[in-house]
């Protein structure tokens, strides 16, 4: 995934080092065609490609999980076609997010896993995180798909026309639209000052 | 045109969730996914299915000077040679920490009951292991009294697992269904004092 963009300066040359050690790995790969390879390239990638998984999805982890797999599956059997002036990780990306719409697709309208929780261990604050995830999972397909990949992973909108096969004056208006439902809920949600299931301690 | 748009992605959009910023950006790679990726990819004939013939030659050109080393090291080392002990199986502790979402969302019992066939699974397979349900109460001792709460991440259980080092015990730990249902697992190694 792009790191570049949030967290301001100092992840810019973060990133510049990350995806020159990306296309090393990526070339070592498509040179040896071997286990090992595969294996750093994966290691690399996934951590950042599951969460984003988990949150398109919307759904259990374990959907979240099928989808990369596939995602993985997909792009080692097609990287001979994949055009090396355009980043990977975009390119994977963009396969991952077609992979998620076909397990909710399969899985029909009804998001299954409701409730479940995403590890956050570095979080300012459990709760707001918790909330945002939750919230998030209730936003339309196309909203959350924009969302994301522009606020949370982000791409700018000219790449999230290409990954999403919109126009880019598309993408800006769902976003728009996106945020202006997210902020509307999260307004509204106010975080409960007993968590259910807390016990009750005397 | 787009310039106030790519704005928003310096933070400076009106109408931007900044919320959104704060939001993890990886998750633990789960061993057992990369190993059934792996696994498929070998079975669909996608990785190269053998070296090239020069690196063949290398590695035979290799292995010979080795296998030579090896006699002449045996040979000098004489009769203070050994064969290595069986690698020494260390003891690590799984601890499940879950947090008080992950309690709302999950039935206790069918957790139980997976955990369970998983670790006789575990065991099946010829690894030691055994493990302990917690009680939800959490007691916290301190020097001036003992507090006693359910604050939001707790350990709710914990296996004992023997295992040859900690990839090994990661890589079983990484089987475990507490981590598919987004629990968390803490794998330390017990310090025999």
């Amino acid at each position: 995934m792009k790191w570049q963009g949030h967290e301001g300066k100092l992840n810019i040359s973060e990133s510049e080092n990350r995806e020159k050690e990306d296309k090393g790995l990526l070339r070592r790969f498509l040179k040896n065609r071997d286990e090992a390879s595969f294996r750093a390239l994966y290691r690399s990638h996934t951590p950042a490609l599951l969460l984003f998984a988990v949150r398109l999805v919307g759904g259990t982890r374990h959907e979240a999980e099928d989808a990369v797999q596939e995602a993985w599956l997909r792009a080692v059997q097609g990287v001979a076609g994949f055009r090396q002036e355009s980043n990977f990780s975009t390119w994977l990306c963009g396969i991952t997010i077609n992979c998620c719409r076909e397990v909710v697709r399969r899985r029909g309208a009804t998001p299954s896993g409701a409730g479940q929780s995403i590890q956050e261990s570095s979080m300012p604050s459990r709760e707001l995180a918790a909330t945002l995830e939750q919230l998030l999972r209730r936003l339309p397909d196309g909203y959350r798909e924009v969302l994301l990949l522009h606020d949370v992973e982000g791409y700018t909108h000219e790449e999230i026309a290409r990954l999403l096969g919109i126009s880019s004056g598309t993408s800006k208006s769902q976003l728009s639209h996106a945020r202006r439902t997210l902020r509307a809920q999260l307004e509204r949600y106010e975080v409960p000052a007993e968590v259910p299931g807390k016990k009750e301690i005397r | 045109m787009n310039s106030e748009f790519e704005d928003s992605q310096l933070g400076g959009s009106a109408d931007e969730i900044p919320e959104l910023r704060s939001l993890a950006r990886e998750m633990p790679l789960p061993f057992h996914l990369e190993n059934a990726t792996v696994a498929e990819l070998r079975r669909r004939g996608l990785f190269a299915s053998k070296p090239g013939v020069r690196r063949q030659v290398l590695r035979a050109v290799l292995s010979a000077a080795a296998a030579l080393l090896l006699v002449l090291g045996g040979f000098f080392s004489g009769i203070h040679f050994r064969p290595q002990a069986r690698a020494e199986k260390s003891t690590f502790v799984l601890l499940l920490r879950e947090s008080s979402a992950f309690r709302n969302a999950h039935q206790e019992d069918s957790l139980v009951q997976e955990y369970k066939a998983w670790a006789r699974e575990v065991t099946s397979s010829g690894i030691a292991i055994r493990g302990e349900k917690l009680t939800d109460d959490v007691h916290l001792l301190h020097l001036s009294q003992s507090e006693s709460q359910a604050d939001s991440e707790t350990v709710a259980g914990f296996f004992l697992v023997d295992a040859s080092d900690l990839q090994q015990a990661l890589q079983i730990a990484s089987g475990c269904p507490h981590v598919r249902h987004g629990g968390t697992i803490e794998v330390r190694k017990i310090d025999p004092v």
